[in-house]
């Protein structure tokens, strides 16, 4: 038996207008609906540990579930987004759970307080209060940019690298209407910007909004859709790396010989799903900055270490129409926060047919958590009926 | 202070050690890294075990100098900095440079520092010397001309 992904869900209000648990809500009711369950047929949830919004408990009880045989907190952050995938179809293909929700909402202004703040589950990243900050570590755009500063030197990556990702994925984000054609970013404006931590400007930071998203997984199709494709979950995986250290100690830029996390998860979906890089026709990857794609465009094997500034230099190469689609709704990035969770949202559009800038006709999307730390990953696979 | 190894309290987990940390370099004057009693290898940021699954570790000297493995120039508005929980004393040193560097005595650890530098940070070459800033009870690592 494969899992697949029954239903998906996103909800963009406007600022401030709903709360987090609220926007969980409804988006675990739209997924039901456009999976064709009703919210009682749920017998399953995964949530990550750091959404503050809803316990499973209190979700349970404003959908009126009859019952809960799994109910799950992942603290993977945003690495969560393969395992949250493998969780779930773990359980329903062990046949504890028939259709498990699985959800993530995130209130703008909330996450910048909480991301900004001690972090004991991660006691090497924003917990850095008594090793890197004394020495004027900022927030986890530090880390990156010290990660940025050792594959510059290693492969001489530039800021109009980081430049043209922003640059795609802002048309990407205009493309699927979630973005208004005045928001349109060039190179120049992106280059006029100043640096603030590192090579980074105002462009390479994701944006900030409120959205929740759900998905449902589901045993087997429930068959209440005939007009569209299934949607498999064909490999899940995750890892948090040979020898994992600090987040800002990258053993792929080192050079150590050791693989990080993100290219044994790559590596494994591969394997798992019986296919290689060149058969994945759109990816969703972490991007909670742009150096995080291009970082992610080489560890997952979409292309050589050391090539994704080149990849990205033709411009487009990331949009629906290019060389190498990724993150074909704007992504964390240019359409806003959502800790990585709307990317299996979007692979199931785009796998469905459905997506506000569509791929032609692909079979297989890689799904991608966080570049650094403990990450996990899934490949989506188009099931015809 | 040249030349010593002060065993790390490990039985007083992550808080407890760091805090000894700041001690001991209060004390010592110098920047430390815990190296395992049992294979040698030093870590940095201290853990409660070593790689080899080791519990005997021991604060020994990082060493006076090293290498430049990456920087990072921040330039941050004041407020947004200080919500990131970065103390307040830092403002006063805006711009500035962080740096990861490899002591020469224990290569392979990578410690963060701030760059202390009389001219422009990019006129630094990779090699630095190893310091520390001590204010109180706040110990500030730090990298500096050699």
């Amino acid at each position: 038996m494969t899992a697949v992904i029954s239903g998906i869900a996103t909800l963009r209000p406007q600022p401030d207008v709903m709360s987090s648990s609220a926007m969980a809500l409804a988006a675990c009711e739209q997924a039901c609906a456009d999976a064709g369950l009703k919210p009682s047929d749920i017998d399953g949830i995964v949530k990550l540990s750091y959404d503050g919004s809803i316990s499973t408990m209190a979700l349970a009880q404003q959908l009126n579930l009859s019952d809960l045989r799994i109910d799950a907190e992942l603290p993977l952050g945003g690495g969560s987004v393969g395992a949250m995938l493998q969780m779930a179809a773990m359980a329903v293909e062990a046949g504890v759970a028939r259709h498990v929700l699985c959800f993530r909402a995130v209130s703008g202004q909330q996450w910048m307080a909480q991301v900004g703040g001690p972090d004991l589950h991660r006691p090497y990243y924003l917990d850095t209060v008594n090793y890197l900050r004394p020495a004027g570590w900022t927030g986890y755009m530090h880390v990156f940019a010290h990660l940025f500063d050792e594959h510059a030197q290693r492969y001489g990556t530039t800021r109009e690298a980081l430049g043209n990702v922003a640059v795609d994925l802002m048309a990407n984000a205009i493309d699927a209407k979630v973005r208004p054609a005045t928001d349109a970013l060039t190179l120049a404006d992106y280059l006029a910007a100043a640096p603030r931590v590192g090579p980074f400007n105002v462009f390479d930071q994701f944006t900030i909004v409120d959205t929740a998203s759900a998905a449902v997984i589901s045993a087997e199709d429930p068959g209440e859709r005939p007009d569209r494709p299934i949607v498999e979950i064909a490999a899940t995986t995750q890892s948090q790396g040979v020898k994992p250290m600090g987040w800002y100690d990258n053993s792929a830029l080192r050079g150590s010989g050791l693989d990080g996390a993100a290219r044994v998860v790559a590596r494994e979906l591969y394997e798992a799903a019986g296919v290689g890089p060149r058969d994945i026709d759109v990816a969703a990857l972490y991007d909670c900055n742009t150096f995080s794609v291009l970082y992610l465009l080489e560890e997952t094997m979409l292309c050589e270490r050391g090539a994704a500034a080149d990849l990205v230099c033709a411009g487009g190469s990331l949009r629906a129409g290019g060389s190498r689609p990724v993150n074909t709704d704007g992504g964390d990035l240019a359409s806003g926060y959502g800790h990585g969770f709307r990317h299996i949202v979007e692979a199931t559009h785009q796998l469905r047919g459905t997506a506000g800038c569509q791929v032609p006709e692909p079979t297989f999307a890689l799904v991608m958590g966080g570049a650094v730390g403990v990450t996990s990953g899934a490949i989506l696979r188009r099931g015809d009926r | 202070m040249t030349g010593f190894a002060i065993a790390c309290p490990i039985d007083s987990g992550t808080s407890g050690i760091a805090d000894h940390y700041r001690a001991t370099i209060r004390e010592t004057g110098v920047p430390v890294v815990q190296v395992c009693n049992v294979c040698i290898s030093a870590l940095w940021p201290a853990r409660l075990r070593c790689h080899c699954g080791a519990d005997d570790l021991a604060w020994q000297p990082a060493g006076r100098n090293g290498r430049i493995v990456s920087r990072v120039s921040v330039d941050v508005p004041k407020e947004e900095w200080e919500r990131f929980g970065v103390s307040k004393k830092m403002t006063s040193r805006l711009p500035y440079t962080t740096v990861i560097v490899e002591p020469h005595n224990w290569p392979g650890v990578r410690m963060v520092m701030l760059l202390e530098t009389s001219g422009a940070a990019e006129s630094l070459t990779g090699e630095v010397s190893l310091g520390v800033e001590i204010d109180g009870t706040s110990v500030v690592l730090t990298a500096g001309e050699v």
